[in-house]
């Protein structure tokens, strides 16, 4: 089994903030950062887009609070919408669509919001997206700088600002809530 | 063909009506046993994916007004008399793995003896005409198996209208999601604990001294034993204890020549889910945590219940055998 698997949420989280860190860093890290190539950024970028629709899903169904459920549709909305560009973007450059997967890393905090409720959900999932859109904002923002397909970087490129909103939205409703 | 009962009329119209794949053979055969479908198709897309209509039921739920419908293998499943002449009892067969082993066993050539709650009785009557399409003999046997004394009459019933039993599907469950163990009251404790570890032990102990060498005991696990859910704690130590005495009655009872075996689903498509045993976010995204994208349907697991009934497994006991779309275990 995978070792996302063996670990616990708390574990995979705390790896995410590890990786979220590095881009926290500032943005001449990112800069400095090599870009993935072509086919691994369209992976990765196609992995977050994936989590962020199901995550959105559950959050719309699951959560109490009008601001979270409105942010998770507009969460299943827009990254609907980047993976269609990425798809676009990809066949373009003769690559194969990547198919809609998740990371294991997704798989378990996707598993988790599946088993939570209320207030724990709320927290667990301001949480997550916090983290999720920092890792997804160091993947884009490093193919948009220095990516090695132009129709892929065209992609990141529009997908960024969108990533980058996210975050904000998201780092202000963790304010909201109080969250650590 | 050996001879096998002959279809009436009213039957062959109610297989067509239920348009089953199986094609009649003529007046005297009471099964199909056409070429098998063979084939392959693409698995990510051969069943319904999430997103999913959010729907909650009252437990436990019918299977009939699900959105969409399980499928149990009602129009595709194809029998070629692997189980002739056997005589099957499955608990919780109305719906979910429970009613596509019911209708794989007929199709078969089981007869087959199926227990379900009473409030259940939608589900389970279009079980029964199924049995009964594939020229088998159908026991519908409703009750609430949460008591010692429906169990033992549960078998005996089975028996006398049997004629005899060799096949026992222990698979009824009570599953009832609750994120934190404090909001677990003594009473849900117990109905998860009698419904998936008392019922077993009563029916598997009443079924034993009908049972002949050749006899074969199937329980319904769950990948939940292996790797549990945070909100399935009581739950999931009950399929952890079924994967246990899969094991330890194969060492008892295999000396005896019976063999008993398990099936792990992953997330499957069924009352179960939509009545209680899932969070309603988890519904709605139910089977994006596998690898194939989406949960499986009760018509997918129906082969491994016949495989681990049928005397061509005979070295197979004690075994558990897994279907999770890529994810858990076994």
């Amino acid at each position: 089994m995978t070792t996302a698997r063996a670990g616990s949420r708390a574990t995979v989280l705390t790896r995410i903030a590890l990786l979220a860190a590095t881009v926290a860093a500032g943005s001449a890290a990112a800069q400095t950062a090599i870009p993935p190539t072509p086919q691994d950024f369209a992976m990765a970028a196609a992995q977050s887009d994936q989590y962020e629709i199901q995550a959105g899903y559950v959050a719309i169904t699951q959560s109490q609070d009008s601001r979270i459920r409105a942010y998770a549709q507009a969460m299943i909305d827009d990254h609907n919408r980047t993976s269609a560009d990425l798809a676009r973007a990809a066949t373009a450059s003769g690559l194969p669509a990547p198919p809609p997967a998740m990371s294991s890393d997704q798989v378990s905090m996707l598993a988790a919001l599946q088993s939570l409720r209320g207030p724990d959900f709320d927290k667990a999932y301001v949480k997550q997206q916090v983290l999720a859109h920092q890792q997804a904002l160091t993947v884009e923002r490093s193919f948009a700088e220095a990516g090695a397909d132009a129709n892929l970087q065209a992609a990141a490129r529009s997908t960024e600002p969108v990533i980058q909103h996210h975050l904000e939205m998201a780092q202000q409703i963790k304010a909201a809530l109080g969250g650590s | 063909m050996p001879s096998d009962p002959p279809f009436s009329r009213r039957q062959m119209m109610a297989a067509s009506t239920l348009g089953a794949a199986a094609a009649v053979a003529g007046p005297a055969a009471a099964q199909t046993v056409a070429t098998s479908k063979g084939g392959k198709q693409d698995p990510r897309t051969k069943h319904p994916k999430p997103p999913f209509p959010a729907q909650s039921q009252p437990w436990p739920g019918l299977a009939g007004r699900m959105d969409p419908r399980p499928d149990h293998g009602e129009t595709s499943y194809v029998g070629s008399g692997r189980l002739r002449g056997r005589k099957a009892l499955i608990t919780g067969g109305d719906s979910g793995m429970g009613r596509a082993a019911a209708i794989a066993f007929a199709r078969e050539g089981a007869d087959v003896a199926i227990n379900y709650l009473p409030v259940e009785e939608p589900d389970a009557r279009e079980v029964v005409g199924l049995i009964r399409s594939a020229g088998q003999k159908a026991v519908p046997l409703p009750g609430d198996l949460r008591g010692a004394a429906f169990c033992r009459r549960l078998v005996a019933d089975a028996v006398a209208q049997l004629g005899a039993l060799d096949i026992v599907v222990s698979n009824a469950g009570h599953q009832k999601s609750t994120s934190s163990i404090l909001d677990i009251s003594d009473e849900d404790f117990d109905w998860t604990m009698k419904t998936n570890i008392y019922a077993p032990f009563w029916i598997i102990k009443a079924a034993l001294p009908h049972l002949q060498p050749g006899s074969t005991i199937i329980a319904t696990t769950s990948e939940q034993a292996y790797d549990p859910s945070p909100d399935l704690y009581d739950y999931a130590q009950t399929k952890a204890a079924t994967m246990n005495f899969v094991k330890s009655l194969a060492k008892q009872l295999g000396p005896k020549g019976i063999r008993i075996n398990g099936v792990a689903p992953g997330p499957i498509w069924t009352p179960l889910q939509i009545s209680g045993g899932a969070s309603e976010g988890k519904v709605v995204t139910f089977g994006a945590t596998a690898p194939l994208g989406r949960p499986g349907q009760p018509a997918e697991l129906a082969g491994i219940y016949v495989r681990l009934a049928e005397d061509d497994g005979s070295y197979t006991t004690g075994n558990v055998y897994g279907a999770g779309g890529g994810q858990g275990q076994p």
